[in-house]
């Protein structure tokens, strides 16, 4: 697969603006004041296209994408904007058989602002999906996940994390297994601080016939303050008896024990906290297979514990 | 060898299907003032019960039954049930077993359960009901003298109404869900339990409830109150005729636990659970909560759950007093094309509340089984402790096992973990236990009933060993 | 007792055993000896009847039925008893309830009654003594969290219980200590009979020092290819297999 990489950005101002040139490999954007609709379409498998979103607008963002990932090819979107006025994304991914897609997302968002996230996303056979999600701020955070595993040998790996100060968040994940042999592998983390009241619905659901599936679904939160909640609902419908699953959640404050020997080495109370806390965020950062990101998203973690 | 296929459960016999020949005195079919003024007359109520039961039935009015059950099932025409049917001619409860008709003695003996004094299980006192009455209690006299009251409800209405008064619907409000109004509205027998303060009860007290009468509902009513410093452990079973009829079961059941008071609660409900095409059965609609109402209290549910057509309870404690606990302990088999929509709700009121749950599920044939849970902590719950582990083992290709648990955490000093599996029964597991000699039936009755083990060792052991044949016998025919 | 003709045998589409013949008579003990990989594992599962082990041809009779017609359990109740290399965990299936249900699986097959409760403790305690096994393992689940060891000891303790006439070890040796190892082949040797035959199945010599086989067998690629007595072992021991 790709071995050439292709760097471009879509830039979210006036208008919306490509920097770089794309070869056979197409995105059309359109749109002004902050609302743009298009769609990216890759049909190069020779080289690997890395699409940074950059936000230099003043406007709220509402962004319509269609995303058709042709077969053997790769594609990495990156999001590493903080949209002051809240956003709205709606995305609908295709990938094609033997297709790559990797989704970063590390935003910082105006704690005023309200954002919501809408992916549904469809994988033929042999197909990966990698999904890492950072956010932190926002008044409100809505996200959506819908991810339909439809041929053999489509998998899904993904971590989100949600830190917050007082946000009412509520992130959705579905996982459609509808094909046998197909994988996933999810893992939520959540810091609720402050007011923050958060929620995460994720719901696997296996499909007759989809036999040798094999899924994990983890959720882990921090309550850290009084008024702070959190509110974890990972489910399971299986309908067949070839399968592997199994999910855990929990939730409580960070582990005494830990931040004692912390402070017995002489770090403050706040110190202990946040390298708890980056620890915490920190066991999932593990599953990021892209090293450049891998280490944004360290620097990130280290940024808002 | 053929390759070990799961195919569905054959129906295997379910050996409580067996109807008694006995007259049986109805009350007239329909839900209306006079069959609630009828049932509150036959029981020989005052007149506050009858209110309370209209209050309810007002109510009932403005309400619609609940629809969210993960199952499937036509709309219930609560116009066409019996709401009352007791055995002809019984007019108040024996005084003695000799006045008993041997028909209904006969049931119970062939159901496992002597009512008979020199045959009684030993260390257990029994409250037989039989559709809409209880015909017979064992070992009144040796609870009386240590002030315990184990009686059926009508008469602890009669005879004790101040701590009825005092109790009934204080877990369940009235006003709680269509059924539960429902129950509080025609509720026919059950068990009342009070133990005295300071009171370990010596003997296990046990319901046994058995549906006898054709399109009659059953409305069983149970409140067991255990007072300061006082411990008892209660076990209800339940069987029915096989008919091609589905029959509503809609118990409501009351636990409080005072200052240092324990309760453990055992069910092993093997209701008639239809047959291989789904045909008939009990619709299981049971509202179960007990309340840890004073410090240091417990409340242990423990149930094997493998009757029914449809079994839809969720056992809960709301754990009030500060350093409560509660338990949930759960086995639910389900087979052919059984559905159950089962779990438990742990409410964390107080300080330093714990609870406990841990969920077995196993779906055979074209059964849906589906765990359903919440567990809630108060921002006043500090320091509150969850555990949570629900494993589903699926038997065959065509079931569905499917695992709903809802974790609300408000408190910023507690902790809530939650861990869940789903699995077949390994193709390793049963070679090995194979090559030692077991067939495949047996290889796998062994297997599950270790998958089971965790909960079925929280069973009273005179109930335990019954209830992992019931296991057996669940399984039995499952494998080819 | 055991006759084993050309016979080829596939796991998960991979062909393993190739036209392999054997035969054992009542009382002999069998050594199959070979390198890693070379399949001798395949032999013991196929005889027991593993449903992952595909026979794709050749004939298997044992006391002069047709094994390969035959359930796993019937094997065992005819009196063939494979000893696991990896024993399998049983969660929540206690040891002794479950010995005690073997044990009577195979007294129901000689039409004896179920063994009463007093009796088969009785009989567990002698023959746990044997092997240096505490009676408190019996109140533990059937290997979970057992040692490589005490899985061993409780794969050679079943066979002892379920009198067999043809005992596979499938690697028993492997994961053993020397003081072990020494106990084991004890209770294996005093399991010796003129009616009880043996394969061992093992990579290193070390168990044939303990256990002495009457035939060692070299097993490469799916087919012997060497057959000798006792002293063929000690020269694979010195010259290797490629040899």
């Amino acid at each position: 697969m790709s071995e050439k990489i292709l760097n471009c950005s879509l830039i979210f101002s006036d208008v919306i603006e490509l920097e770089g040139s794309l070869t056979k490999n197409k995105i059309n954007l359109k749109g002004e004041q902050g609302n743009f609709d298009g769609s990216i379409k890759l049909t190069d498998s020779t080289e690997r296209l890395i699409v940074n979103l950059i936000n230099k607008s003043d406007f709220k963002i509402n962004l319509s994408l269609n995303i058709d990932v042709g077969p053997n090819c790769f594609l990495e979107i990156r999001d590493e904007s903080n949209y002051d006025n809240g956003s709205e994304f709606k995305i609908e991914s295709k990938l094609n058989k033997d297709s790559i897609f990797e989704l970063f997302r590390l935003n910082k968002f105006n704690p005023e602002s309200v954002n919501s996230f809408n992916h549904k996303i469809d994988l033929s056979g042999n197909c990966e999906f990698r999904d890492f999600n950072f956010s932190n701020g926002s008044q409100e955070m809505n996200s959506k996940t819908i991810i339909s595993l439809k041929e053999k040998n489509a998998s899904y790996i993904g971590s989100g994390a949600v830190i917050s100060n007082s946000t009412n968040a509520k992130n959705e994940l579905i996982i459609n297994h509808l094909s046998k042999s197909a994988k996933s592998d999810c893992s939520f983390k959540t810091v609720s601080r402050g007011k923050s009241n958060i929620t995460f619905s994720g719901m696997v659901f296996v499909d007759k016939d989809c036999s040798d599936t094999e899924s994990t679904q983890i959720s882990k939160g921090l309550v850290m303050d009084e008024e702070a909640r959190i509110n974890l609902i990972p489910m399971l419908d299986i309908n067949n008896d070839d399968v592997v699953c199994a999910h855990g959640a929990a939730s409580g404050k960070p582990d005494e024990n830990i931040l004692f020997y912390l402070k017995s080495r002489g770090i403050s109370k706040e110190d202990a906290e946040k390298i708890y806390i980056e620890g915490f965020l920190g066991e999932f950062v593990d599953k990021i297979s892209n090293d450049e990101m891998q280490k944004k998203a360290f620097n990130y973690i280290t940024s808002i514990s | 060898m053929n390759k070990v296929s799961k195919d569905n459960f054959q129906q295997d016999k379910y050996k409580y299907g067996f109807v008694t020949d006995i007259e049986s005195d109805k009350i007239p079919k329909g839900l209306n003032e006079d069959v609630i003024r009828l049932i509150s007359k036959k029981k020989e109520e005052p007149q506050w019960m009858l209110d309370w039961r209209l209050k309810a039935y007002e109510r009932l009015q403005h309400m619609e039954p609940p629809k969210w059950v993960k199952a499937k099932f036509d709309d219930i025409d609560f116009q066409d049930i019996y709401y009352y049917a007791s055995p002809k001619d019984f007019k108040d409860k024996p005084k003695s077993l000799d006045e008993v008709d041997p028909k209904l003695l006969e049931t119970y003996e062939k159901l496992g359960i002597p009512l008979k004094e020199q045959k009684v299980l030993a260390g257990v006192a029994v409250d037989a009901v039989f559709d809409s009455v209880s015909v017979a209690t064992t070992f009144k006299d040796k609870l009386d003298e240590i002030g315990v009251i184990f009686c059926p409800i009508s008469e602890a209405i009669r005879k004790h109404p101040d701590l009825v008064k005092k109790y009934l619907g204080t877990v369940i409000p009235v006003t709680d869900h269509y059924y539960a109004t429902l129950n509080s509205a025609v509720f026919s027998d059950g068990s009342f339990v009070y133990i005295p303060k300071g009171v370990k009860c010596p003997m296990e007290l046990s319901t046994y409830f058995r549906i006898n009468a054709s399109e009659t509902g059953q409305f069983e009513r149970t409140l067991i109150v255990a007072d300061e410093g006082s411990y008892v452990s209660y076990l209800e079973g339940c069987t029915a005729p096989m008919r091609d009829e589905n029959q509503l079961h809609a118990a409501n059941v009351e636990l409080v636990a005072l200052d240092n008071a324990e309760i453990k609660y055992s069910t092993v409900q093997n209701w008639y659970p239809g047959d291989e095409n789904g045909v008939g059965g009990i619709y299981n609609f049971v509202t179960k909560r007990g309340l840890c109402k004073g410090v240091n209290s417990k409340i242990s549910w423990t149930q094997v759950e493998t009757g029914s057509a449809i079994t839809w309870k969720y056992p809960s404690c709301i754990l009030r007093g500060d350093n409560s606990t509660g338990e949930f302990y759960s086995v639910a088999i389900t087979n052919n094309y059984q559905q159950a929509d089962t779990g438990t709700k742990m409410i964390h009121l107080g300080k330093n509340t714990k609870s406990r749950i841990i969920s077995k599920g196993i779906s055979a044939g074209k059964s849906s089984n589906t765990y359903r849970g919440l567990v809630s902590f108060n921002k006043r719950a500090k320091n509150a402790k969850n555990y949570t582990q629900c494993d589903s083992l699926l038997v065959g290709g065509k079931c569905s096992a499917h695992t709903i648990p809802l974790t609300e955490n408000g408190s910023n000093d507690s902790s809530i973990e939650h861990e869940a599996t789903t699995s077949k029964i390994s193709d390793e597991q049963l070679f090995y236990v194979m090559q030692r000699g077991l067939d495949a039936e047996a290889a796998q009755g062994l297997i599950v009933n270790g998958f089971c083990k965790e909960v079925l060792q929280k069973l009273p052991m005179e109930f335990a060993v019954e209830a992992q044949k019931l296991v057996n016998i669940s399984l039995e025919g499952s494998v080819g | 007792m055991l006759e084993i003709k050309k016979l080829n045998v596939s796991v998960e589409d991979k062909h393993i055993l190739k036209d392999l013949s054997l035969n054992i008579g009542k009382g002999e003990i069998h050594a199959i000896m070979g390198p890693n990989g070379s399949g001798k594992s395949t032999i013991a599962h196929t005889l027991a009847g593993n449903p992952n082990y595909l026979v794709q041809s050749g004939q298997i009779e044992f006391h002069n039925k047709n094994l390969l017609e035959l359930d796993p359990s019937d094997r065992s109740l005819l009196g063939l008893f494979l000893a696991f290399q990896y024993p399998i965990e049983l969660p929540g299936v206690t040891n002794a309830t479950y010995l005690k249900q073997i044990v009577n699986v195979h007294r129901k097959k000689e039409g004896l009654d179920p063994i009463d409760a007093g009796e088969f403790l009785k009989l567990l305690r002698e023959k746990s003594k044997r092997l240096d096994i505490p009676m408190d393992m019996h109140s533990r689940f059937v290997n979970t969290g057992f040692s490589g060891g005490e899985k061993k000891k409780n794969e050679v303790l079943q066979m002892d219980l379920l009198n067999p006439s043809l005992v596979i070890m499938d690697e028993t040796d492997s994961g053993l200590d020397v003081d072990a190892l020494k106990s084991t082949s004890e209770a294996v040797n005093q399991l010796r009979s003129s009616d009880r035959s043996f394969i061992i199945i093992t990579h290193y010599l070390r168990l044939l020092e303990y256990i002495e086989p009457d035939f060692v067998h070299v097993f490469q690629d799916g087919a012997i290819v060497e057959s000798g007595d006792k002293s063929l072992a000690s020269r694979i021991d010195q010259e290797g297999y490629a040899g």
